[in-house]
């Protein structure tokens, strides 16, 4: 028997992320609403999806009700890239129906958008806002009720075969509200606030004939229009058996560590660099780049630390300059995990980079809206899987506390996602302040358990020898062994 | 005296004609009260400069009717009609450019400006 099922067609959105959480684009055809409050986006959403999806052959009108003045909302969409301008009056034509509004009857309002459709023939369909729809129904005298006009719009425009986007205000998410029933498609827009911190949330309410990204994505809305930050893909298309203790190893940049670490850090492996403030976590963080860029390796880094181009040094400074080493924007107030993890993969995907450092996840929470640090290490489980699988070897760097009772790596619980781990501590030695690091973890290889002192200079980290006939190191405050007592030695 | 009259009609006519034309252009996209509000504005600001201007402007008319602006400018010598609806269509445009830009007017008036002036539908009875 052969598949008589309709196909349907998804539109891509050309809204950077939507997609992806629609669960692969818009149905053609689908009767949408797109609500939430006053100034959270909706009007520059449903004209980026206009923009992006207009043609000759696929023209959209743009009905305007009693909302905003059409003149006002035309000055300020103009502000985003989106807006071009030739489109007006070639395939979108704006029509305001404020007149018909005005009279209170949602069947004048129905029937001159009718009338426009038979005369222009759109695939697309807006109607902003559809609040003053309502409120102009609630003012009076109409012969037919809310209910029927969605319906019958809804009607009219599938089988006009006109895709269709209702763009609504003030609903409430538990008020049973008919539009809800009929609508095809429902796209949420918040703003969530807590503290001081504002971050602006899409959710996918429903989206009939295709399965949703579910939970809320937080979006941004910059020059270009809405972005929405997606969880993270896990990347398809890089043999994953090139990753592993088996893989090619990479080489940190400091010499003495790639021995420590049985050879390297495996291809694909994700490094954790824990150590207290002023250990040179940065410093080996930017060795690791720098070192990759001489071996003709693109990097990207995330820095979270105050003044991250001081911070690097002057090599950094000339990589990132000469774009070989790709710098994530990470200043931007009310930022996601999500939002970090696709800068990072679209920059990694830019550059064709083998390196990514994200320095420190200490700053990285900081930086977080308060919303989402209460998700931190699930939503950074997800990202570090996600980077991993573009095949890119990840260094993340961890401020730690020093605490000389218990050995930690994280405070974040963080050390179970990374691969493996180098720890760095301060020792007291004949009252001056030292510094110790060790490989802690290479999953799947071996590597060495030596604690080794090393020095920072004007080259950077220079690893020096085992403290000979010292024990307690990780208390932070050795103590000459008695060699008689000492069975073993070393 | 006559004929300075007869072109006075004329010049009402075709700013009529040209007012006529915007409004259909602008209407569906602005609302008419939206365009209704802008030819006002420009009414006010040319008022200024032509003072018997002040009979369109007090008078309460529904958006798209300009009869009262007609009247107006054929009471006046031609060269003052002309003028007068020069600087109006001067100040409507710059508002609207300083307002969605000089490039959306030009689009949004295209229709209005291809319309032939001699148009029939725009021709004053005889």
């Amino acid at each position: 028997m052969t598949d008589t099922r309709p196909v349907i067609a998804r539109l891509g959105t050309g809204v950077q992320g939507l997609d992806q959480v629609l669960g692969g684009g818009l149905p053609e055809f689908s009767f949408n609403v797109i609500a939430g409050p006053p100034g959270c986006g909706k009007t520059t959403l449903a004209h980026q999806m206009m923009f992006a999806l207009a043609t000759p052959q696929r023209p959209a009108l743009y009905f305007t009700v009693l909302g905003e003045p059409p003149l006002k909302m035309l000055r300020y969409q103009q502000q985003f890239e989106f807006f071009d301008e030739r489109k007006v009056n070639a395939c979108i034509r704006f029509v305001n129906v404020s007149a018909e509004a005005a009279t209170g009857d949602l069947q004048q309002v129905l029937a001159r958008i009718a009338t426009e459709v038979e005369a222009h023939d759109p695939r697309l369909v807006f109607v902003d806002s559809f609040r003053s729809v309502v409120l102009a129904q609630d003012r009076g005298r109409s012969f037919i009720g809310l209910q029927e006009f969605v319906q019958q719009l809804g009607l009219l425009m599938t089988s006009w075969q006109a895709t269709t986007f209702l763009i609504g205000e003030y609903f409430t998410e538990n008020d049973p509200n008919p539009v809800f029933t009929v609508a095809d498609g429902l796209i949420w827009l918040r703003q969530s606030v807590q503290r001081n911190s504002v971050v602006r949330k899409m959710e996918i309410m429903k989206m009939r004939g295709q399965a949703t990204l579910a939970g809320l994505h937080s979006f941004r809305i910059g020059n270009g229009g809405l972005q929405v930050f997606a969880p993270p893909e896990l990347q398809r298309g890089r043999p994953p058996a090139e990753a592993g203790s088996g893989a090619p190893r990479l080489e940190m940049g400091v010499a003495g560590l790639d021995e420590m670490m049985g050879g390297g850090l495996p291809r694909g492996y994700s490094l954790l660099v824990a150590g207290p403030t002023g250990a040179g976590k940065s410093i080996l963080a930017s060795a690791f780049l720098v070192e990759g860029a001489r071996r003709g390796e693109a990097g990207v880094i995330a820095a979270f630390e105050r003044r991250p181009n001081a911070a690097q040094g002057p090599v950094m400074t000339q990589l990132i300059g000469s774009g070989r080493v790709g710098v994530i924007d990470a200043r931007a107030p009310g930022l996601s995990v999500d939002e970090i993890a696709t800068l990072l993969i679209a920059e990694v995907r830019r550059l064709e980079a083998t390196r990514v450092v994200i320095d420190s996840l200490s700053g990285f929470e900081l930086a977080l809206a308060p919303t989402f640090r209460e998700d931190f290490r699930e939503s950074l489980s997800r990202m570090v899987l996600a980077l991993a699988s573009t095949g890119a070897t990840v260094l993340m760097t961890s401020e730690l506390e020093d605490r000389y009772d218990d050995l930690r790596f994280s405070p974040y619980g963080t050390a179970f996602l990374t691969d493996a781990i180098i720890v760095q501590r301060y020792i007291e030695v004949d009252s001056r302040l030292r510094r110790v690091m060790a490989v802690a973890k290479v999953r799947d290889s071996a590597h060495s358990n030596e604690l080794r002192l090393y020095e920072i200079d004007d080259t950077g980290i220079r690893i020096g020898t085992t403290l000979e006939g010292y024990e307690g190191l990780l208390g932070g405050r050795p103590s000459r062994r008695d060699r008689r007592s000492d069975p073993v030695d070393g | 005296m006559a004929a300075a009259g007869a072109d006075a009609g004329q010049v009402a006519a075709e700013a009529v004609a040209a007012w006529d034309a915007i409004h259909r252009a602008l209407a569906p996209v602005v609302g008419p009260r939206g365009a209704a509000a802008l030819h006002r504005r420009s009414l006010h600001v040319a008022r200024a400069s032509f003072p018997w201007l002040a009979a369109p402007c007090d008078a309460l008319a529904e958006p798209g009717d300009f009869d009262a602006l007609r009247r107006a400018l054929a009471s006046q010598p031609a060269v003052q009609a002309a003028a007068a609806h020069d600087c109006m269509l001067h100040t409507f445009l710059d508002l609207l450019a300083s307002l969605i830009g000089e490039s959306l007017t030009t689009r949004l008036l295209q229709g209005a400006n291809d319309r032939p002036a001699g148009d029939i539908s725009f021709q004053e009875p005889t």
